[in-house]
């Protein structure tokens, strides 16, 4: 059995997906709050319980609906008295596990991870899965995110006892553990016991404030900017307008992962007075094209900063652009074909409830002509912007 | 009440009422006049354009700016006078006068002088003008072809001991007729008084007070319409007397308007008919005076009268309205009833109205008088705004 376990690891790293991102606290990682609160939850936990703690593997009245809960409900006496036994033996190595100072990695899966099993292909779809031998745990990160709070905190303590030193080696899924069936069963009924005593202790309820706190891995983002522009001074002198200019955008982005695509809409307007003399107006109408790569700076783990991240995008820009120039007896109106180029940079902010603020400027280069004013437009732009997003 | 409207608008126009101070030939304009007082001005003609801060000479049949040409001391209101067939532009503002040749060489200040010029009279073939401005200094110039100051001399209004000026005009001799205060006209040798520097002058009397108007009939020389107080008449040069004489308030007539285009004529209304009347001088050098039809018309702008004077034009403007009559006098038929409603100044050529709507951005309407089609210059100050030159 030991050799299977020792086995595992290896066939499982196999099944691993291509895809795997490193969560090592620097965040970057679409799920990484919701582990950093799931570990905190299972930390808190752990340092409170002692042998007086009444309910520890125990259904407690007031959770008995929970679906968590029914695991414990169904034990005998003698499998509540181990539960107790191992919890509180083995907590400090669990906290000394899940503390900085140890070498616990966790890695994200975005892919369906399998091990070995006794099914027909041989393998058993897992949400997670534990590597003792480099100290890792593999985490599924879309099944991870889809869980409620409890039972995160169950699979993650499950994953934890198996490289918590047990008899000759680990904790083993398949190693019979009377008076539990097998060491699932029981490591299982282990995970139960942390979720229910974090909840019946109030530890759950201590991280509630970031519960509501937006999440980046949620891949739909629409983006609303209000835009300031400036331009170049030779392309606003040969439009005798201002130099700036405001608008509006509006932007749907797709980011499965750290890359994202996006698509945009832009209306930049200006409307001013040449000298007292001439009213100057000038619309652009734009789409934009492009994609761009998020990264997250802050560390912080247990922050809504730590899903503050920064994006990069590259935009080709085409649209097109009107003119007019008028005094009190006549106009003239034209109007352009515009191609461009942007590069952008943004902060995304977290806010609740799937909402961002954002900070951003860009660089981009317009081009243009209006053809019967003999207007040529080569104009690079400066450009602030705030606004919002919401991210689904 | 149609009659006293009009009679209202003639007493607001013909009886001095916000008239011109005494001038010598014509008033200034910021555009040089598609007539002139001796003949047809070439299709072109001169105006000053401020936003762009130009003077633009303009191609009438092609609506096309054919020159360009910066102005000197912007901020000061200016008005023009051209060469034969737009040779070159005489540019009037306060104390400077210049002289802005067709290759772009300019000359200025022959003299100098204190006040703003406000008339002149200038005879192109002769090369000869006669300048007023407004503190009432007469500039005498000669001028070459392609407008080169020949010889100048600065003149006081004083002709003689007592004696100033109160109006006057150059006649196809190129001599400057002025009438004077004492109810004389001085004939002035122009060349022989830039010689000399001082006024060098013959004169008749005629006992026309406070003659305010005085045209030569280019067409015979010697004999000039005058209006004085009350009267109208005609002075003969040669025999040095009056020829012929209209009192205006014997004959009940009130003043419209008077005109140098082409050959001098006056505008009255008769309080008798209640009909307009032009005035012009005859054959014989007698007026004729000939009844118009029942126009009915207000707003009195400029008339032309034909050097044969057979047919008379007749633009009465108002801010957005233009309207061109042109009549046969042999018949009083209508020749030509024209309304063209733009705002705008409007300025009346052989057969052309030409509207400049004043833009900033420049737009000026050429409205054809022969086949009333329309032709536009738009824009073309656009690209001075932006700095592009053109």
């Amino acid at each position: 059995m030991n050799r299977t376990w020792m086995v595992l690891p290896w066939l499982v790293a196999l099944a691993l997906p291509l895809q795997a991102s490193t969560y090592v606290g620097n965040g970057g990682n679409a799920g990484d709050l919701d582990l950093s609160i799931t570990l905190a939850a299972i930390r808190d936990s752990l340092v409170e319980l002692d042998s007086s703690s009444p309910n520890l593997c125990r259904c407690p009245e007031e959770l008995a609906e929970s679906e968590i809960c029914g695991v414990l409900r169904a034990l005998t006496a003698p499998q509540v008295q181990f539960c107790r036994e191992m919890i509180l033996q083995h907590k400090d190595s669990l906290v000394a596990l899940m503390s900085s100072d140890g070498d616990l990695t966790f890695s994200w899966a975005d892919e369906t991870l399998k091990v070995q099993s006794n099914h027909e292909d041989g393998k058993r779809v897992v949400d997670a899965v534990a590597q003792s031998s480099r100290r890792s745990i593999i985490l599924n990160r879309a099944r991870f995110l889809e869980m409620p709070k409890s039972f995160r905190i169950a699979l993650v303590t499950h994953e934890l006892f198996h490289l918590v030193p047990f008899g000759d080696g680990y904790f083993t899924d398949q190693q019979a553990i009377p008076p539990y069936r097998d060491g699932r069963t029981l490591l299982d009924t282990l995970g139960a016991a942390i979720a229910m005593n974090a909840h019946d202790t109030g530890v759950i309820a201590d991280f509630r404030h970031l519960d509501n706190v937006s999440r980046a891995y949620r891949p739909y983002v629409f983006q609303l900017d209000f835009k300031t522009v400036a331009r170049s001074d030779g392309a606003a002198q040969d439009l005798l307008a201002p130099t700036n200019q405001d608008g509006a955008a509006l932007t749907f982005e797709y980011k499965p992962h750290a890359l994202g695509f996006r698509i945009g809409v832009e209306r930049t307007a200006l409307s001013s007075r040449y000298q007292g003399q001439l009213q100057v107006d000038e619309t652009h109408s734009l789409i934009s094209l492009g994609a761009g790569y998020h990264w997250f700076p802050v560390t912080a783990r247990l922050s809504r900063w730590s899903e503050t991240h920064l994006a990069a995008f590259v935009d080709t820009v085409y649209g097109s652009a009107q003119y007019r120039v008028q005094d009190h007896a006549m106009s003239l109106e034209d109007a352009g074909q515009v191609l461009g180029l942007q590069v952008t940079g943004q902060v995304s902010l977290p806010a609740v409830i799937g909402f961002w603020g954002i900070l951003g400027c860009q660089a981009r280069y317009l081009q243009y002509r209006y053809e019967s004013l003999n207007i040529n437009i080569k104009d690079l732009q400066r450009v602030l912007y705030i606004g919002g997003a919401y991210a689904i | 009440m149609r009659f006293e409207i009009t009679l209202l608008a003639g007493l607001v126009t013909g009886c001095g009422l916000g008239r011109d101070p005494a001038l010598i030939g014509q008033k200034l304009s910021d555009t040089t006049p598609l007539y002139n007082g001796y003949g047809i001005n070439s299709d072109t003609t001169f105006l000053v354009d401020t936003p762009s801060q130009r003077i633009l000479q303009v191609d009438l049949n092609t609506m096309t700016i054919k020159n360009a040409y910066s102005l000197s001391k912007p901020e000061q209101e200016h008005t023009l006078a051209s060469g034969p067939e737009g040779a070159y532009v005489i540019d009037f503002s306060t104390q400077h006068l210049e002289f802005i040749q067709s290759d772009g060489n300019r000359s200025s200040h022959p003299f100098a002088f204190q006040g703003t010029p406000i008339s002149a009279a200038f005879n192109p073939t002769l090369g000869t003008l006669a300048m007023l401005d407004d503190l009432q200094s007469i500039g005498l110039l000669k001028l070459s072809p392609s407008g080169e100051v020949l010889k100048s001399w600065l003149g006081g209004p004083l002709i003689g001991k007592d004696r100033s000026f109160l109006s006057g005009d150059l006649d196809s001799q190129g001599r400057l007729l002025l009438a004077v205060s004492d109810g004389s006209i001085a004939i002035v040798d122009v060349d022989q008084s830039i010689n000399e520097g001082a006024w060098q002058s013959t004169s008749f009397a005629t006992k026309i007070e406070e003659i305010r108007w005085l045209a030569p009939d280019h067409g015979r020389d010697h004999y000039s319409l005058v209006i004085g107080q009350g009267t109208l008449a005609v002075v003969d040069a040669q025999s040095r007397r009056v020829k012929d004489q209209f009192k205006f308030s014997k004959e009940k007539h009130l003043v419209l308007g008077e005109s140098k285009l082409v050959k001098p004529h006056v505008l009255t209304l008769s309080s008798k008919t209640g009909r307009q009347v032009v005035h012009f001088i005859g054959e014989d050098g007698k007026f004729v005076s000939h009844e118009l039809p029942q126009l009915g018309l207000a707003g009195y702008s400029v008339s032309y009268l034909d050097a044969a004077a057979s047919i008379l034009t007749v633009l009465f403007s108002s801010e957005d309205t233009h309207r061109v009559i042109q009549l046969r006098l042999s018949d009083n038929l209508i020749v030509l009833d024209e309304t063209v409603r733009s705002e705008g100044d409007a300025q009346l050529g052989p057969n052309v109205l030409l509207i400049n709507k004043r833009s900033q951005l420049g737009y000026l309407q050429a409205h054809s008088l022969r086949d009333k089609g329309v032709r536009e210059l738009k824009g073309y100050n656009f690209d001075s705004f932006r700095g592009v030159s053109n």
